[in-house]
């Protein structure tokens, strides 16, 4: 049978692919929330959290300014040795996604409880779903929680409430949060698909993060300086490899996370890309921008982030919708 | 509505490999049908096809007169299916484990809640509902998968190898369960390659090997059609003649006589002649020195019957 | 108080032992009259003077004596009611003096004026005695009438002619004609839109004080509102004594001046562009100025790669107190990032001063990239879609 006679059929099938989706949801959400793995990562985070919105909080005493965005400076700012929160975040987010990704898949071929589930009326579409939708609502659910916790920390520590400003800027850093998370969920989520062993899987997500945050900006330098040659040492030269080696970063989710955190969180920031002094001609600098600048500013970063995640997860599912049940 | 489970020329290939091959089975309501063959020979394929998981090559299905690849759903919700390996959530209890597939099933938390607690009674697992399933022995978790099927309530359930792994006593527990439930009018369907357990249950077996049924037919029909050369009975007499051989071939139900060696003659018979053999070899002037009778059961044969294709194929 | 007794008390018997001092010596001149001794000759440069009422009055006094030395007893002999009268000699009070023959002593007579004294003439008679004659010497004394208060005020220029935008200021001399000193209390009238003050040593002042005859020269500054009209104006100010005033009019005469400020209807001097897209802002040129602005020309510096531009560039005329509209264009450079940017728009008419504000002008990105972010998600979630058409429902 061909694979559009396949598709044929299963255009003709009756019934949602998404039936039984919101229980395969709500189970593993309940299982996410109360397994001891997410219990470990959520303490690490709720600690680190904790201790550099703390020091943060010591800074901005010390420092009595009248700064617009002292909420702001919570995720930001950092005192040697401790980095400050975003830092934190650029690895721990990737760490919990895949902790709740890698034995998506295969964890339930090897417990020998995926045929049995799905002779239950529910196709096997709602399963990958459902354990993608679980894991970026527990993302969101745990991340949302972190957020409540800093700026309840930040009304204590600071007697300040934040401004509606600085809320709208968290609330974007939490979505493009939750995202950079879920594109480390779904591709350990696909890696479950792929490989049998979860262990694998978690090596392979986790290679994957080294890669991206090791290696590829090294790859990326060395792409650009071999694609771009400085071949006379003109301007355009230098500027033309800039721009594709930052092109080339962009890649990876780390870089688009970092650019997200700086825009949003340093609302002086007006640009991600190269700036020619001209361009500064007649700008008054230091001048926050406006919230919907700083998200035109990241749109394309965090449409990525979140593209990219759809687009993974319709590799894992197609991946899982090929496979054969019996193991 | 007496066949609810029906495929026509039933036929999946995995790329050359034919996996079934024009299968054509009729299950009928109420009846436990036996699927029997050795390991490959395409019964779990064919499980798998009447549910709905895989996609026949060729051929038609009909469930209860739905048709499992356009209507997997309905297929699904009205048949149970106990996988060969049944697991489950270790981490969670039997009652979570049992409310998810409820949830599943799209029953609402109250039912649910009824059909576990008389579900968990059937298969005698009521004082384990909240202990993690991870404390269970293989037999509880047989049972617990039995439980699982009947939260659905369903009108034909599907067992792959159910005894397999079990020791004498969880399986004889198990069997008494089948009869329980066959007992409650549900049709099943279950796959073995282990016949002699199966055979105390079954109504129907079919033989399966290698893609195709080579044998269908009640315990009793297949038993007669199989045992008319099942009984292997051994006369031993010092004198040997061709007269004493013909006078034997006379004998009713005799099917196959033929001297061994001077002093011994088999005869194959569909029953136990022993009696007429020897007075129709004394009548005949033989003398009787010894009359022995080998009668070989269904999963002799059956094994015999595999081995046999086995050198075949080797 | 008992004390006090007693010091009067004192005080009387001295003044007795003056008096029996005084009296007894002439007692004996009478006594010896012409008895070996020249008679003592008793003169005065200027034996009639006139002085002003209060005024203490010193007469030189000369004594001469003829052929040998005498003591010559001095007195003075007759004086107005209320007057006291000293001699001295030698920067004391004296009562005689030593004459030598053929010589001549000088001696100070002064006379003090009691409080409340009348104008006229008035005698005083000094008397000088030897043991044996004994000469007089009169002395006549004019007090004069007091001169009356009297201010005056003197200018050069009365008239001066200025913009709304500068200051008026009159070098005005006061001068008090009278013999008494007065403080005077200055004070000006002046039409509405203008402010006087008068400034004296630096000072701004109200009042001062003035010494008899004493002139001081004072600046008035009139400094008129910047929206007046152009015109004459009258300013009169009064300096008044005690019952005395004087006044003078001064002429400020106001030549019209445009005045211009650049804004907008809303009065916020800032906007937002888009990048590589013209805006147009409403502005409005406004004059406040006493005088019609011809030919304002405008102009605005902006960062290079960015279109200003004006319509019209060039407004005729704005009258008055009038106001014109006028289009902004803003393009800013296609390569312009997000964030606030300042220009500087300049109004310049023909004549009189130009004007230039700052305005504020947020670049804003197209949010047109949003819409394309929005289409890759869109397009992601299409893929999903046809995977699910494609392997779904298995």
């Amino acid at each position: 049978m061909s694979a559009l006679e396949r598709a044929e059929i299963q255009r003709l099938r009756e019934g949602s692919p998404w039936t039984g989706l919101w229980a395969v949801v709500a189970k593993e959400m309940a299982d996410h929330l109360t397994s001891a793995r997410m219990r470990i990562l959520e303490l690490l985070i709720l600690l680190t959290a904790g201790g550099t919105v703390y020091v943060a909080m010591q800074q901005i005493r010390a420092s009595i300014g009248s700064d617009r965005f002292i909420y702001l400076k919570l995720f930001t700012l950092s005192q040697d040795p401790l980095p400050s929160l975003i830092g934190f975040l650029g690895f721990l987010v990737p760490l919990i996604a895949i902790a709740l990704g890698f034995d998506a898949v295969n964890g339930e071929f090897n417990r020998k409880t995926l045929s049995r589930i799905l002779a239950q009326p529910i196709y096997r579409d709602a399963l990958l779903s459902g354990k993608f939708l679980a894991g970026l609502f527990t993302l969101a659910l745990v991340f949302s929680a972190i957020w409540l916790l800093i700026f309840g920390m930040g009304l204590i520590g600071l007697g300040v409430a934040p401004n509606s400003e600085e809320v709208g800027r968290l609330l974007w850093f939490l979505l493009a949060t939750i995202f950079y998370g879920g594109i480390w969920l779904v591709l350990a989520q696909m890696f479950s698909v792929v490989f049998r062993q979860p262990a694998t899987a978690a090596l392979a997500a986790i290679a994957t993060w080294l890669f991206f945050t090791v290696f590829w900006n090294i790859l990326a330098s060395l792409l650009a300086q071999s694609l771009r040659p400085i071949q006379y040492g003109f301007l355009q030269e230098a500027l033309a490899q800039a721009e594709l080696e930052l092109a080339l970063t962009r890649i990876s989710p780390n870089t688009l996370y970092a650019e997200i955190a700086i825009a949003l969180l340093n609302p002086t920031v007006r640009s991600l890309g190269f700036v020619l002094p001209f361009q500064l001609e007649g700008a008054i600098l230091g001048t926050p921008l406006p919230l919907h600048q700083s998200v035109l500013l990241i749109w394309p970063h965090l449409t990525g982030l979140i593209a990219a995640t759809i687009l993974l997860f319709a590799l894992a599912y197609v991946l899982f919708q090929r496979q054969e049940i019996r193991a | 509505m007496s066949e609810v489970i029906v495929t026509k020329d039933l036929t999946k290939k995995y790329g050359d490999f034919v996996a079934v091959d024009h299968l054509n089975l009729i299950v009928h309501k109420g009846e436990v049908f036996g699927l029997l063959g050795p390991n490959g020979a395409g019964k779990t394929t064919t499980i798998l096809m009447i549910l709905g998981l895989t996609e026949p090559t060729s051929g038609s299905i009909r469930v209860l007169g739905f048709d499992p690849t356009r209507q997997p759903l309905t297929v699904k919700a009205h048949v149970g299916y106990l996988p060969d390996q049944v697991g489950f959530y270790d981490e969670l209890t039997a009652y979570e484990n049992l409310i998810y597939i409820a949830k599943l099933n799209g029953l609402p938390r109250e039912e649910a809640d009824r059909r576990i607690e008389s579900a968990l009674q059937k298969v005698n697992l009521v004082e384990m509902r909240d202990k993690a399933v991870s404390t269970f022995s293989r037999g509880m978790r047989q049972r617990l998968g039995v439980a699982e099927i009947l939260i659905k309530q369903p009108q034909i359930i599907i067992m792959d190898e159910p005894t397999q792994g079990l020791d004498p006593e969880g399986a004889r527990e198990f069997l008494e369960i089948i009869r329980t439930l066959r007992a409650e009018g549900i049709t099943i369907l279950l796959s073995s390659h282990l016949l002699h357990q199966v055979q105390a249950v079954c109504d129907r077996v079919g033989l399966f090997h290698r893609g195709k049924m080579m044998l269908v037919g009640t315990v009793d029909e297949l038993g007669r059609k199989v045992l008319g050369k099942a009984f292997r009975i051994y006369v031993e007499t010092p004198n040997t003649t061709p007269e004493i051989i013909e006078a034997l071939k006379q004998v009713p139900e005799a099917v196959n006589v033929r001297a061994l060696n001077t002093t011994t003659i088999e005869v194959e018979a569909t029953s136990d002649i022993r009696h007429e053999v020897a007075k129709t070899l004394i009548t005949a002037g033989g003398q009787l020195r010894g009359l022995s009778m080998e009668a070989q059961s269904l999963d002799e044969i059956y094994a015999q019957y595999f081995q046999e294709v086995e050198h075949v194929r080797a | 108080m008992k004390r006090h007794g007693f010091t009067l008390f004192l005080a009387f018997v001295s003044v007795l032992i003056t008096a029996l001092a005084l009296v007894i010596p002439a007692n004996a001149q009478d006594i010896t009259p012409n008895s070996n001794s020249s008679n003592p000759i008793l003169y005065t440069t200027y034996p009639s003077v006139v002085v002003g009422p209060g005024e203490t009055i010193s007469v030189d006094v000369h004594v001469r004596v003829a052929s040998q030395p005498e003591v010559v007893r001095l007195e003075v002999s007759e004086v107005p009611e209320g007057w006291t009268a000293t001699i001295r000699g030698g920067g004391k009070t004296v009562q005689a003096v030593y004459v030598q023959a053929e010589s001549e002593a000088n001696l100070e007579l002064r006379l003090d004026q009691p409080k409340a004294i009348k104008a006229g003439t008035y005698r005083v008679v000094v008397t000088g005695r030897t043991a044996t004659a004994s000469a007089q010497l009169p002395i006549e004394i004019t007090i004069k009438e007091k001169q009356p208060s009297r201010l005056s005020f003197d200018v050069d220029l009365p008239v001066l002619r200025g913009s709304p935008t500068t200051t008026f200021r009159y070098s005005v001399t006061l001068k008090n004609e009278g013999d008494d000193e007065i403080t005077v209390n200055l004070s000006a009238n002046a039409p509405r839109g203008f402010q006087v003050n008068f400034r004296y040593g630096g000072q701004d002042v109200t009042s001062l004080p003035l010494g008899a005859k004493e002139s001081k020269s004072i600046t008035v500054e009139a400094q008129p509102l910047v929206d007046i009209t152009a015109g004459s104006y009258p300013i009169t100010i009064t300096a008044q004594g005690d019952d005395v005033q004087a006044s003078l009019d001064l002429t400020a005469e106001v030549t019209g001046q445009p005045s211009l400020s650049i804004t907008t209807p809303d009065g916020r001097l800032s906007g937002q562009v888009y990048t590589g897209r013209e805006t147009s802002l409403k502005l409005v040129v406004q004059n406040t100025g006493s005088a019609s602005a011809q030919g304002v020309k405008l102009s605005a510096s902006a960062p290079s790669g960015w279109t200003v531009t004006f319509d019209p560039e060039v407004l005729d005329e704005i009258a008055t107190n009038a106001q014109s509209e006028v289009t902004l264009k803003i393009k800013p450079a296609d390569n312009a990032i997000a964030g606030d940017y300042m220009l500087t728009l300049r109004a310049t008419p023909s004549q009189g001063a130009s004007k230039s504000v700052d305005f504020r002008v947020t670049v804003l990105t197209s949010t047109l990239w949003g819409i394309t972010g929005v289409v890759l998600i869109a397009i992601a979630v299409g893929v999903v879609m046809l995977a699910v058409i494609r392997f779904g429902r298995r």
